[in-house]
């Protein structure tokens, strides 16, 4: 006997119409992600004003009197009770008002305009590298599984892993910069182009381009190479062995074997029949990457005099700037909310059956 | 498998054919290109400035009132005032400003309107440098009566009591509290009574030489020559542009350095110097800095306040050593207070303090610990302050006083150390005054030792020592007034011998500032107070 699913035992009329179901799953995403920030703004705050970190010695120095440090103490409104604090913090916030860092006397919301699209551009091109020789290296590890070939990518990928990255920086300046000429130095252009170009969206490279410097364009390739193939390689590590290890368990299904004795090609069993049964994982660990890139590359950018959002936010850190370090943790907390988003909406693509 | 490596190496070729481009050669004659860490900076603002990295450039957007000699910070050079006299009674100073001057944002001229006008200020918006006025007298309620321009040419200022009048200058007249702003034009853009402060965060309205251009924290700050190359009034300025890059990390500095991708590196680690050093195409200018890394001990832990114990922790140093070894081009020891180089400097010996366990041993045991003590040391966790600590740590373990150390950020370290919350600690000092003064007027001077009075801004307090009891105070008070200059010399001595024997202050190493230039680079003036780039020239 047949057993009928839930949808079609149903009757029809009993349903919710789809306008109304969408509406009910776009208020359950909504305010699952309002209160997600809300507890990451409130836990930041809190444990931002618990840390021994006296953000008032950092404005003032340590050598002011007493009169100013009261002075700077209030103005900063920490003579307040903590819930007074929050509260105001969190109006502010309601208008996008994320105060003014300590650390660089400007609006926080304007430095996190100027410092996140530097470490979009560098992640955005690490994530290219990574993806682009990560995933096929995955593949062909798997299908040739115990080769050597098969053992230089874990090995390759157990590097990527444990060698330290600050010092693969470093070594990379010495002899691709420093022996070779063949890329730029630390920061994002030359000395001599510095200052040359506006910055409408941040990034020196689409920037260079809307005002037609090609040479500043092209300059700036050459700079953004050495961090971008880096942090391209600490991504492919990850998305290679993750890649082998979701191959591996496709090949073994019992598809692939119908598929090679119906005497499909190689290729084509791996690229059209196993390859597709992994994109849905895939870009899961493509997206984290992605958000692990765009958070974690503090090191790779103080190797490389990288102006962007993860020494900006290192640098809040060390000095107890509140204002800066629970905007720009607001901003992880988007930024993967908004990954994970956009790969359950890559999975309703992928996946028919998640639909 | 062979189309992935197929496609690979012509990935890799087409990249690399996209990326090698010639290198530019070197950095253009007309632009100094100079790396820092330019991590904290919040305003340009004079009277509110904090940083070092902000205090240097300020200086040199900047002039002050008088100058201090580019080669000799104990010599006063007329600045915005061309001349100056005191009265006999060393109670008032009349100051000439120098005719021909304008602001060049504006063209307004400089008047003494203007002089008169930025140094009150700091007092009366009770900015961050306003401490440097309050020490002399000054206060919001009398200060726009004892500073004033009494015609367009003539600024007067009046002391509340006699001061030495060279001390007195050196502290007023030559540092940011004395820099002249543009009083009409900074009148246009004050909001809520803040004198200006607002608007001053970004924009420099003094004159000098160069006017900053661009500042980005953690990214660069752009600073392009007033006028021509004879525009200012000091002297021909030939370098058009200073380009400083955030660049916050050592090894990445000296190897752009050796590239000539820039001029001079600011952040030269102890492990790059020897290498830069040793490179025909470089040279590293050290100056001596009026600086020091030093161990403080509280006088809150009962333990520490007889004076045998402060003593036998200058005895856990070994000097020499440190010096030639990890403090190598980075500081030199010395014990008394006054940094080497400064007006009352008594000269580097030995005869003090020497690593002597046993004699370290022997106090202790006088002082009613024979089997030693644990202490919490307290540390910056940035170099040299862990390297000093063990060197303490070790020492002091085999004496039986045994110290943990605690590193943590600087905001913590000097909150704990403000605040009278730490056991023993190294911290490290400067002092922005050419005489014994700067640093005497704040180590071994403390009005009032009690909790209440919260003057953190003495070490003295911090460390709770009470000077009143050994009269230093009053010695001090003295040295600022006494004008025989022999009798101040005395005077200064006379504090740092018993500085030395009583103090709760180890001092260690005095600092030494390294500069690692270009071989084109000529003229850069490195003092041990402030670095100047207006002298720059640069070869092909």
């Amino acid at each position: 006997m047949v057993q009928n699913n839930t949808a079609t035992s149903v009757p029809r009329k009993f349903l919710a119409p789809v306008w109304k179901q969408r509406l009910r799953t776009a208020w359950r995403i909504t305010s699952s992600v309002v209160v997600t920030l809300f507890g990451l703004l409130a836990l930041t705050f809190f444990i931002g004003r618990l840390l021994p970190i006296d953000p008032v010695i950092s404005i003032i120095g340590d050598q002011a009197d007493q009169a100013t440090y009261d002075a700077v103490f209030k103005k900063l409104g920490l003579d307040q009770p903590l819930y007074i604090q929050f509260y105001r913090y969190i109006s502010d916030v309601a208008r996008f008002d994320f105060g003014t860092a300590i650390f660089s006397g400007q609006l926080v919301i304007e430095d996190i305009k100027r410092v996140f699209p530097a470490t979009v551009e560098l992640s955005t091109i690490g994530l290219l590298f990574g993806a682009l020789f990560g995933v096929p290296m995955g593949v062909f590890a798997a299908v040739y599984r115990n080769t050597l070939f098969d053992h230089f990518v874990r090995v390759f990928g157990l590097i990527g892993y444990s060698a330290p990255i600050f010092w693969l920086g470093l070594m990379g300046l010495i002899v691709f910069y420093g022996w070779l000429g063949w890329v730029g130095g630390p920061g994002r252009v030359d000395s001599y182009y510095i200052g040359i170009v506006d910055a409408v969206t941040g990034s020196i490279l689409i920037d260079a381009v809307m005002a037609d410097e090609w040479e500043i364009f092209w300059n700036a390739i050459n700079h953004i190479i050495m961090p971008g193939l880096l942090l391209g390689f600490i991504a492919m590590a990850y998305i290679a062995r993750m890649t082998r290890s979701f191959m591996l368990e496709q090949l073994n299904q019992e598809y692939i074997v119908t598929a090679r004795v119906k005497g499909l090609s190689h290729a084509r069993v791996i690229w059209s029949h196993a390859f597709p049964n992994i994109t849905v994982p895939l870009i899961t660990v493509l997206a984290l990457s992605y958000g692990l890139l765009l958070e974690g590359a503090v090191l790779t950018e103080t190797v490389f005099a990288w102006p962007g959002f993860g020494q900006y936010l290192t640098n809040a850190l060390l000095i107890g700037d509140m204002n800066a370090v629970v905007a720009c943790t607001l901003l992880i907390g988007i930024i993967f909310i908004s990954l994970n988003l956009l790969s359950d909406l890559f999975y309703r693509v992928l996946d028919p059956r998640t639909k | 498998m062979r189309k992935f490596i197929s496609f690979s190496l012509a990935v890799g070729i087409i990249a690399a054919g996209v990326v090698i481009q010639p290198a530019l050669a070197k950095t253009p004659n007309n632009t100094l290109v100079m790396a820092w860490s330019l991590s904290i900076y919040r305003t340009l603002d004079p009277a509110d400035v904090g940083e070092a990295f902000v205090d240097e450039v300020m200086n040199n957007v900047c002039d002050p009132a008088i100058f201090l000699d580019y080669d000799d910070p104990s010599k006063l050079v007329p600045g915005i005032v061309e001349s100056w006299s005191v009265s006999d009674d060393a109670r008032t100073y009349t100051f000439k400003i120098r005719q021909g001057l304008k602001f060049p944002g504006t063209g307004n001229p400089v008047r003494a309107e203007d002089l008169a006008w930025s140094m009150q200020r700091v007092v009366l918006g009770k900015f961050n440098s306003s401490a440097n006025l309050t020490e002399w007298g000054y206060t919001p309620e009398n200060i726009e009566e004892l500073i004033k321009a009494t015609d367009a040419s003539t600024v007067t200022l009046k002391t509340t009591q006699p001061y030495a009048p060279g001390l007195f200058l050196a502290s007023v007249m030559t540092g940011r509290i004395a820099f002249t702003l543009d009083k009409e034009e900074v009148a246009k853009h004050v909001k809520d009574n803040d004198y200006g402060n607002g608007w001053l965060q970004s924009t420099s309205a003094c004159t000098g030489p160069y006017s900053v251009k661009t500042w980005k924290a953690n990214d660069v700050f752009i600073m392009e020559r007033n006028g021509d190359e004879n525009a200012y009034w000091r002297h021909p300025v030939s370098i058009k542009r200073i380009v400083i890059r955030h660049v916050p990390e050592s090894g990445a500095e000296r190897l752009l350095l050796e590239k000539n991708d820039i001029d001079v590196a600011r952040l030269v680690a102890s492990a790059d110097l020897g290498a830069i050093d040793a490179n025909p195409d470089l040279e590293l200018i050290s100056s001596p800095e009026y600086s020091y890394w030093y161990i403080g001990l509280c006088q809150c832990d009962d333990d520490l306040t007889d004076v045998r114990v402060r003593q036998a922790f200058k005895y856990l140093m070994d000097y020499q050593k440190m010096e030639d070894t990890v403090m190598k081009n980075v500081g030199i020891w010395r014990q008394s207070a006054v940094p080497a180089g400064s007006f009352g400097a008594i000269p580097r010996a030995d005869e003090y303090y020497r690593l002597d366990l046993e004699k370290a041993k022997e106090l202790l045991t006088a002082a009613g610990f024979p089997n030693g003590m644990k202490k919490t040391l307290i540390i910056d966790s940035q170099f040299p302050f862990p390297l000093i600590a063990q060197h303490v740590k070790e020492n002091a373990a085999k004496i039986g006083l045994e110290l943990e150390i605690q590193q943590m950020a600087p905001a913590q370290l000097y909150g704990k150390f403000r605040g009278r919350d730490f056991e023993t600690g190294v911290f490290r000092w400067s002092t922005n005054v050419a005489d014994a003064n700067g640093m005497l007027s704040r180590h071994a001077y403390n009005p009032d030792n009690s909790d209440e009075a919260n003057l953190t801004m003495f070490p003295a307090w911090r460390t709770g020592w009470n000077t009143k009891e050994l009269g230093l105070n009053e010695m001090v008070d003295q040295g600022k007034v006494e004008v025989d200059t022999e009798k101040r010399l005395a005077l200064y001595k006379k504090i740092q011998e018993i500085q030395l024997r009583e103090s709760p202050f180890a001092y260690y190493f005095q600092g030494v500032r390294n500069v690692a230039v270009s071989k084109r680079v000529k003229g850069l003036k490195v003092n041990p107070l402030k670095v100047f780039y207006a002298t720059v020239t640069k070869d092909d």
